[in-house]
């Protein structure tokens, strides 16, 4: 696990794919992320909803720092 | 119709719309696969999801059934039945495929007529995955030893639809635990062709954090079923004797291994009553399939559990696995046939026995070089290794010369045998220079061996600490050809290898 931040205008998507559903937007670059090691171009962040279960959610390399 | 990819679907409605979204977004033509979803009578909004979607994909099926069955079998089965596929992928309502899997794993199929083709897994949230499998790259004939497919058991592959039902290959309903590893070994051991695909992420396996919830307690002859049925198979099958020997030996490997079975016997997980049961079912399995004779094939550490489960005291067999992990030197008895045997002896009331076992699995070894000289024509290596199980035998050191990327070897004697856990090796470096095709890097690692009994280490991450960094030994001249060797330590590991070179002397 690290911790890295968002560039500008980030989206995250629930698979390793930019045709994938959209998880989250960030507008503003420096939003701290957590992420794990996943395919090549991408991190995944391990979501974990309010009841302990985990979603899916991954963040392209390209697109943070 | 290309493929059919069946989903069983119960209580989904959370992470469904990322497992139907994948499919959605597949480079294969619509009008080339259709999605069978089975609802198992969830009781969340799955159906209403599944209906969503409906109305976006004109090639997802809903099959919606009247009573719950209680697992994914007779869902999968049902898709079975209804598929119109060639080929049939079982998809589970958690995970999510890669956008061209679909279309790679059919063209394959297709041009290796294979009877199973699966590809690569990708963990997701920490899932671990089998990766084995996928290291030697695309393996368009795959061996189900050869090439680890044991360690692969998941339903999650890609099957011939005619292949299933010509050979009448169905999730068993009885098999609560270990479903999937009957159906799937039951296609491997029957199949023809099975490719496996190393070029793609295609398969995402995830974790959602409420895996356990799965490990409930099971009746060990409910959990025995798949097993039995496994073995069953495997020996009514038209397997040749000694493919079928190893085989089952694999596969035993991968079952004490892999199963919950040594959990369940040896941790306090279980009362006493409910080790008994299980106690009393691994009897039963090792008396119906595991052959004395197959016994000293399989990892040395599964077999004091064999032998001593065959007895069916439970007592002792608790007994034994304590005592076991704290053998010494002194309860060693003889090595034989790559076997290290130690003396187990204890008298109590509850339970006695004096009796040898297998103790491989408690031996550890210490290596250190304690000097390394690179001088015109030869290397010398000095150093000493330790066993904790073998401190008093007669051990046997050869240095091994590995070429990194065609794995030849090239073995080395002690040069002074006669002290115990000393080696000195003093190397003329033609040894490995008799091949030009064979420049590039060599590992080193020191072999001790006993009767049959090989313990392999690398060298060079613990040595003298003056040992820093070795000149470049050039020219060395070797069947007419001339070559320059370079000692140094391994990123990472720090182990020593040597770097080859040949020289062009017209330069």
């Amino acid at each position: 696990m690290k911790k890295v931040k968002t560039l500008d205008n980030v989206t995250t998507y629930a698979r390793p794919s930019v045709n994938a559903i959209k998880v989250n937007h960030y507008e503003k670059a420096g939003a701290e992320l957590k992420v794990w090691p996943s395919i090549k171009g991408w991190y995944e962040l391990r979501p974990v909803d309010f009841d302990g279960i985990m979603n899916t959610e991954f963040v392209q390399i390209k697109d943070v720092k | 119709m290309k493929v059919t990819i069946a989903i069983p679907i119960y209580n989904a409605a959370r992470h469904l719309n990322v497992t139907l979204d994948s499919l959605m977004n597949q480079t294969m033509d619509k009008a080339d696969f259709e999605i069978i979803c089975v609802n198992d009578r969830s009781t969340d909004r799955s159906k209403e999801v599944i209906n969503e979607y409906k109305k976006k994909m004109s090639n997802l099926i809903l099959i919606d059934r009247e009573e719950n069955s209680g697992g994914p079998m007779i869902p999968r089965n049902d898709a079975i039945e209804a598929a119109k596929g060639e080929y049939i992928l079982f998809l589970d309502n958690d995970d999510f495929i890669g956008e061209e899997a679909l279309e790679r794993l059919y063209n394959a199929a297709i041009e290796n007529n294979s009877d199973v083709i699966f590809g690569k897994y990708v963990g997701v949230n920490g899932r671990v995955v089998p990766q084995s499998m996928f290291k030697k790259g695309n393996r368009y004939n795959a061996d189900i030893i050869e090439d680890n497919l044991v360690y692969s058991l998941a339903p999650h592959k890609m099957f011939n639809v005619n292949f299933i039902k010509d050979n009448g290959f169905r999730f068993h309903p009885k098999a609560v635990v270990g479903e999937d590893q009957l159906f799937v070994m039951q296609c491997y051991i029957t199949a023809k062709v099975i490719t496996v695909l190393s070029d793609y992420d295609y398969y995402f396996v995830v974790a959602r954090g409420n895996e356990n919830l799965s490990l409930k307690y099971f009746p060990a002859n409910e959990f025995f079923f798949s097993f039995n049925r496994i073995m069953e198979f495997l020996e009514a099958s038209s397997l040749n004797t000694m493919y079928k020997r190893e085989l089952k030996i694999a596969f035993l490997n991968r079952f004490f291994h892999a199963s919950r079975l040594k959990g369940h016997l040896l941790s306090g997980l279980l009362n006493k009553e409910q080790k008994k049961d299980w106690l009393n079912e691994t009897k039963i399995f090792i008396d119906n399939h595991i052959e004395d004779t197959i016994i000293p094939s399989l990892h040395a550490r599964f077999q004091y559990i064999i032998n001593t489960a065959k007895e069916n005291n439970v007592d002792k067999l608790l007994a034994i696995h304590k005592h076991i992990n704290s053998v010494t030197s002194n309860d060693v008895t003889k090595v034989e046939n790559g076997l290290i045997y130690a003396r187990l002896r204890k008298i109590s009331k509850e339970v006695a026995y004096d009796e040898e076992h297998v103790v491989n699995q408690s031996n550890t070894s210490n290596i250190f070089i304690n000097d390394m000289e690179f001088d015109e024509h030869h290397f010398t290596i000095n150093g000493q290794m330790t066993q904790s199980l073998l401190v008093n035998q007669e051990i046997e050191y050869t240095l091994q010369l590995v070429h990194r990327q065609t794995g030849l070897e090239v073995y080395h004697k002690n040069q002074f045998p006669g002290l115990r856990s000393k080696f000195t090796f003093v190397v003329d470096y033609t040894e490995i220079l008799f091949n030009e095709e064979l420049v590039g890097a060599w590992d080193l690692f020191v072999v001790a061996t006993i009767n049959g009994y090989e313990k392999k280490r690398r060298i060079g991450s613990t040595r003298s600490p003056y040992l820093r960094e070795h000149v470049l030994i050039s020219p060395i001249n070797s069947f007419g050809k001339t070559y320059s060797i370079k000692p140094y330590y391994t990123k990472g590991h720090n182990n020593i290898s040597l770097e080859v070179k040949k020289i062009d002397e017209s330069k």
